[in-house]
């Protein structure tokens, strides 16, 4: 989206692994440029805190003076649901008045990313007035709003993640209500040889032993995953109503030119 | 039969904690490390991880927080032997739990227990389930039910926080500003605590801003009520401490030979490291099998019309394998030399119920090529 000329917040929770792992110095909370149009954050729950604390209060001064001490901040990290509503409540705040057209939000996996995207609602429900409640009808309706969030399952062709990634996308519709965007399958084999000319290689095929072929060896090997992968996509296809981006087990390279090979199987779709 | 590494290394744990990041094929894998060990243990694995993973790879029903036989030496040849349990954990049974065996009554524990903001609270993952599961990692560990006890932690960048989740919540309980709704006014008459009481009516008044006074006033009747609780909180927590350093409680790392993610587990390592904790090895899962003379095809010999599909596909698993060979050095490098490394081979079926899971087991105890 970078490389189209839009504005993109890609986010982490508590994580800077992005930049570091592209080679650029931690982005922080305050951001940095990873890319042309891409700003890399590091959300964290004491930082956001500050953050919302100095505006709602009009002062950082009372913010510094008596909440920012030990006191308060081993609350915030102890206090269950506190830490997904502060980060929560940024981002919402970057998408809603800042100047980006997009924010990329990187979510802890299934179980708790589920569990971090209920918090809204879990306050809504168990606070009925003030302040934090208005919050949690605030992020709920940001979560909720298909035109404003998707959540994009990113997901393996094998059973196990085909099977986790279609409860997720049934517990995101029933109860949380958030939409699913595309489901994104990572790392697919490459087809060792196309469709139009398998049955001439399994003509050459027939003569030859895998044990002692070495390119029957490895053609039958990655043959017979692509085949495991075939299963399991028809499988995704009929219980996700989302479509499937998929991006092919690149050969490893530096981390930097690997996310320009992905960005680039992505262009297509955007 | 030659073991390897880690299956020695293993032989002597009572706790194997297995961690990594996401699509590393980390509960498959430990719960073959747990069968592995059942032939001779009794064994449970120990899910805390929110997603059903567990009870997928292991194909059985775990929603009933209740440890269910998945395998016994018995039932399978009919001799003597170990078994393997498996547990998913329930974080709000867990923690109901806790309140009632801390409670100083009856009476106490049912005021927390109904308790509407307590309820929202222990229901919610995020946060709770990191207490409450090295709460139950304690629990049954202490049971003397079983042998070894293989946990199989969630998805998480950094492991280690997550098994600091007993010592933040006995910080919060004892120096955080809980302590403000405990004490609201503080041994009046000196000087210093009206200083200090002034302060506390500031961050009261100032949260209260934030938040609205009702969810205050609830969480104080909470605080209140649990009060009498923090002490057991406490000495739980120093427990849960001492059993992870235990010489005979270690950590296993799963891991994929790519390049990112072999960067995140040294860095796991490092922080296992810091904190003091045993290192049992690292597994790297999903490696390309080395296929005898795969670096050597010779083109020539392939079929024009086949030519180029073929040589490209020798292409691109000679590069895979020489960058995947290039990630296990690398993190052999970065370990101390004792660590057990251990690599796994992609298989070609799906690995998971009870026979998927004793192939792995076999390939983890019995010494695949790059063991040491």
């Amino acid at each position: 989206m970078g490389r189209r000329g839009r504005r993109v917040a890609v986010i982490e929770l508590g994580n800077d692994f992005i930049p570091t792992r592209l080679g650029h110095s931690p982005a922080g909370y305050a951001g940095a440029a990873i890319a042309p149009g891409v700003t890399a954050f590091n959300i964290t729950p004491r930082r956001a805190f500050e953050e919302y604390a100095s505006r709602e209060l009009h002062s950082h001064r009372l913010y510094q003076t008596f909440l920012n001490n030990r006191f308060v901040h081993y609350f915030i990290d102890a206090t269950p649901g506190v830490n997904a509503l502060l980060s929560l409540g940024k981002i919402w705040w970057m998408a809603t008045h800042e100047s980006w057209d997009h924010c990329v939000v990187d979510l802890p996996a299934t179980g708790h990313g589920l569990g971090y995207l209920e918090v809204p609602r879990v306050v809504t429900d168990a606070v009925h007035l003030g302040p934090l409640r208005e919050v949690g009808e605030r992020l709920t309706s940001m979560l909720t709003d298909a035109a404003f969030t998707r959540v994009c399952l990113v997901t393996h062709l094998e059973e196990l993640p085909v099977t986790e990634a279609s409860i997720m996308a049934a517990r995101l519709s029933d109860p949380l209500g958030i939409a699913c965007g595309p489901v994104i399958a990572n790392a697919v084999w490459p087809i060792p040889i196309p469709k139009d000319l398998a049955p001439l290689y399994q003509t050459w095929r027939a003569g030859r032993s895998a044990g002692k072929d070495p390119v029957v060896a490895v053609t039958e090997f990655v043959r017979r995953r692509v085949a495991l992968e075939d299963a399991q996509r028809e499988r995704l296809m009929k219980e996700l109503t989302s479509y499937l981006l998929e991006v092919p087990r690149f050969p490893e390279a530096e981390p930097a030119s690997l996310l320009a090979a992905v960005a680039g199987r992505f262009e297509p779709w955007l | 039969m030659a073991l390897t590494g880690l299956a020695r290394r293993l032989a002597d744990s009572r706790v194997v904690l297995t961690c990594g990041t996401g699509g590393v094929g980390k509960t498959t894998t430990a719960a073959a490390l747990a069968l592995g060990e059942a032939a001779r243990r009794r064994v449970l694995v120990l899910t805390i991880d929110p997603a059903k993973r567990l009870a997928d790879a292991l194909g059985v029903d775990l929603s009933r927080a209740e440890p269910v036989r998945v395998w016994s030496a018995e039932s399978a040849s009919g001799s003597a032997g170990g078994y393997l349990d498996a547990l998913m954990l329930d974080v709000k049974g867990t923690f109901d739990r806790v309140i009632e065996r801390y409670a100083p009554d009856a009476a106490t524990a049912r005021t927390i227990l109904t308790n509407p903001l307590y309820k929202s609270l222990s229901a919610m993952i995020t946060g709770s389930q990191e207490y409450m599961a090295m709460e139950k990692l304690y629990e049954v560990a202490g049971s003397g039910n079983y042998d070894l006890i293989v946990v199989d932690t969630p998805p998480a960048a950094h492991a280690v926080d997550f098994l600091q989740g007993p010592q933040r919540l006995v910080r919060a309980l004892t120096d955080s500003m809980l302590q403000l709704f405990v004490r609201p006014s503080l041994a009046a008459g000196r000087i210093g605590a009206k200083l200090l009481n002034k302060g506390a009516d500031w961050v009261m008044h100032l949260f209260g801003r934030l938040t609205g006074v009702e969810i205050l006033q609830e969480m104080a009747d909470l605080v209140m009520s649990t009060v009498s609780l923090f002490g057991g909180f406490s000495e739980r927590a120093a427990a849960v401490k001492r059993l992870l350093r235990e010489p005979t409680t270690c950590f296993c790392v799963v891991t994929t030979p790519q390049v990112t993610v072999i960067a995140d587990t040294i860095d796991f390592f490092r922080e296992v490291e810091a904190e003091g904790l045993q290192l049992g090895g690292a597994i790297v899962n999903r490696m390309l099998p080395v296929l005898p003379g795969c670096d050597a095809g010779d083109p020539e010999i392939y079929p024009q019309a086949l030519r180029e599909s073929l040589q490209a596909i020798m292409e691109w698993y000679t590069t895979q394998l020489s960058a995947e060979r290039s990630c296990v050095e690398q993190l052999r490098k970065a370990l101390p030399f004792e660590t057990p490394v251990v690599t796994l081979p992609w298989q070609l079926t799906d690995l998971h119920r009870i026979d998927g899971l004793q192939e792995l087991a076999r390939l983890l105890f019995a010494g695949p090529l790059l063991d040491r």
